[in-house]
């Protein structure tokens, strides 16, 4: 084991020696401190995506709305990573049939409520002039709570439940213009997969039954456009606008750190 | 099918209170309520509501030809409870939600469905109005078919078995409807046809060719019928030949079994055959309770177990009057006067011809008829929930008497809306008082 440190301390030295009798002495060397620059901030969304219910070829329009803490940091000059999480609503224009179960069951319009769960990734590739290409996605989790009903047949009583998930992934191609002060419009396009399944149970007496339906997101591309405004040098808001795919607003108050 | 024209109707006021047997029509117009003013407690205008509840109300509208408002609220708000909370106020009287109401039926074409009162009573005559012994019954007291029909009619995959006198093969209104699989068990070598007529009468309520435009309705538009002859033209059947129609019909692919006949004995070999039948090849067994007009239910429907035992009712939802009753009753249909096909030997029209029965050998058609209904619509349901979700979802018809579960009517008259169309969930707070 001696013998070994002995090897590389006499190696280390010689490489060490080597190095100084190559070269002209050099001027100290400047040393750099990584320091992630980071934001924290809250973001308000409300979209509307039109789904396909199981096998139902008409869209049901979903609602979602959330409210969430987000937490950016960048990773290197070209990538930044973001964690989000929050409240989630979310409410369906028409009713959705469960007819797998014994008892049919319609659930009309409800609102849910749960949590939401997300990371994101930003990426300024490329700058122009002017304007930056921007490339950026996200991925939302939506764990919506469990909701109980009763069920009040002539003779006899049971209970439902209902619960749903889904997640939605974003894609966004953007292009900004940085020429003015303080306002940085953009305009892209989005891409959006969303999708998730809804599960009911029922009991009644000794009648019981489960059922899982798929949903997914009928439109995927579409146009987004909105801007950044930096107000002051650690806030910015941004306001984005999106069509077909997502039909909706965002905004997303940050402070930079 | 599935898309009817909606109809946005106000149904009902002064209460929001959540049925139990809830249907189509109980949903209603998202962030609205219609309220009638009390005019004891003087007149209110349309701005004082307003300022009275700025946070909940967004928009008031006049309705002058009801004597109501239309309360237009913020999506936040909470009709039923934000209505009790209206209905507390002196002004006002009524309140109700904007229900729609849904023409979810299906009425099919064929010219006697109007007479056929047991699919959907609308107080019409049970006869032709030229017939003396005529007479009208009570709107409502039928199995709700034309509001199942409109979730399905049926399959061609389903299969019922009728072990009965066989089926006029050639009637007009059968003779699309036979499955392979007949079988003659009085003479091996013939086909299973009918010369008595019951098992045409039972095989015609059960599955009709319906929407046809010729003859009568069907429980069941698209069902097969798998005719097993076992009773002779004098109405008789030995016990072994049953026991192995039963057998017969559960090994040849039938879902379901009727059994519109009883037996005063419990014989072992006809209950081993039930059991074989249900617990081994999972078919719907449904029986009639007999119509001798006492309390004891004849075989094979006591043997509880196995079979759906039904009896029978009339054009007013009252036990008919000679229907067998008691402890293993499950379910009730209409069974008095129903309109079916039937055969006229000596007669050229022979396979055009119709008459009214009554017994509870037609409420059980009835019964097996909506059971291939369900079974159409929802093929993974096992026998055992079939039978529950029948018993369920009846009508608790003589509850004003009896009231849940008694041994006359059972869990009372099958509704096949009900047991077709989805139980919209409603909060449990979804109900206002009486005002």
């Amino acid at each position: 084991m001696k013998a070994t440190q002995s090897i590389a301390l006499i190696l280390l030295s010689a490489l060490s020696l080597s190095g100084q009798t190559a070269a002209d002495p050099a001027p100290p060397k400047k040393e750099e401190i990584n320091v992630w620059s980071s934001s924290v901030g809250l973001r308000f969304s409300y979209n509307q995506i039109n789904t396909l219910i199981g096998d139902s070829e008409s869209p049901n329009r979903q609602s979602l709305m959330h409210a969430m803490l987000t937490w950016d940091f960048d990773v290197s000059d070209y990538l930044t990573i973001g964690l989000m999480g929050g409240y989630a609503l979310t409410r369906m224009k028409d009713p959705v049939d469960f007819t797998t179960l014994p008892l049919s069951l319609r659930i009309n319009q409800e609102q849910y409520a749960g949590l939401v769960f997300g990371i994101s990734l930003k990426s300024d590739f490329t700058s122009f002039g002017d304007f930056t290409a921007r490339i950026q996605g996200e991925f939302l989790y939506l764990l919506r709570d469990s909701q109980e009903w009763p069920i009040e047949l002539p003779i006899e009583t049971g209970t439902a439940q209902v619960s749903q998930n889904g997640f939605l992934a974003t894609a966004d191609l953007i292009l900004q213009f940085d020429g003015l002060s303080g306002i940085m419009p953009f305009a892209g396009i989005r891409g959006n997969v969303a999708s998730g399944q809804f599960f009911a149970s029922e009991t009644i007496e000794e009648l019981t039954g489960q059922e899982k339906i798929n949903w997914k997101q009928k439109s995927l591309f579409g146009p987004l456009a909105g801007a950044t405004f930096e107000i002051g040098s650690s806030v910015e808001i941004t306001l984005t606008a999106s069509l077909l795919a997502r039909f909706g607003a965002d905004l997303q108050i940050r402070y930079l750190f | 099918m599935r898309q009817p024209m909606i109809l946005t109707v106000l149904l009902l006021m002064g209460t929001l209170s959540s049925s139990p047997a809830i249907s189509e029509s109980f949903l209603y117009v998202p962030d609205q309520l219609i309220v009638r003013f009390n005019s004891v407690a003087g007149i209110r205008t349309e701005s004082t509501i307003l300022s009275a509840f700025p946070e909940e109300i967004k928009a008031v509208q006049p309705l002058p030809e009801l004597n109501c408002t239309l309360i237009e609220t913020h999506p936040q708000v909470n009709l039923v409870t934000f209505g009790n909370r209206l209905l507390a106020e002196k002004w006002c009287s009524k309140v109700s939600l904007n229900y729609y109401a849904r023409l979810r039926e299906k009425i099919p074409n064929d010219p006697e469905f109007p007479y056929q009162y047991a699919l959907k009573n609308s107080g019409q005559f049970v006869y032709p109005p030229a017939t003396a012994e005529n007479y009208s019954g009570r709107s409502g007291a039928d199995i709700k078919a034309t509001k199942g029909w409109d979730w399905t009619v049926g399959s061609e995959t389903i299969i019922v078995a009728v072990i009965d006198t066989g089926v006029l093969l050639n009637h007009e209104d059968l003779q699309s409807k036979i499955g392979s699989g007949g079988k003659n068990f009085l003479e091996e070598t013939e086909l299973p046809v009918d010369d008595h007529g019951h098992g045409t009468e039972v095989s015609s309520i059960i599955a009709a060719d319906t929407d046809n435009g010729i003859g009568m309705a069907g429980v069941c538009w698209l069902a097969k019928i798998m005719p097993i002859k076992v009773f002779n033209s004098q109405n008789q059947a030995d016990s072994k030949a049953i026991a192995l129609a039963i057998r017969y019909a559960a090994e040849n692919g039938a879902q379901i079994i009727n059994m519109s006949f009883t037996l005063e004995e419990d014989i072992f070999y006809i209950k081993e055959a039930c059991k074989y039948a249900y617990e081994e090849k999972q078919c719907v067994l449904v029986a009639a309770t007999g119509d001798s007009k006492q309390e004891g239910v004849l075989y094979p429907a006591a043997y509880d177990q196995y079979c759906i035992a039904v009896g029978a009712t009339d054009a007013n939802d009252q036990l008919w009057t000679q229907s067998n009753y008691g402890a293993q009753t499950d379910v009730v249909a209409p069974g008095a006067h129903i309109l079916c096909a039937t055969i006229d030997k000596d007669k050229p029209t022979n396979m055009r011809t119709y008459t009214r029965k009554s017994g509870t050998s037609y409420a059980t058609a009835m019964v097996s008829g909506a059971v291939a209904l369900l079974k159409s619509y929802k093929p993974g349901l096992t026998n055992i929930q079939i039978r529950q979700l029948l018993q369920y979802t009846a009508d608790d018809v003589n509850q004003a008497t009896l009231k849940g579960k008694d041994k006359y009517m059972g869990y009372g008259r099958i509704n096949l809306e009900t047991l077709l169309s989805p139980y919209l969930l409603t909060k449990p707070d979804a109900e206002l008082p009486e005002s």
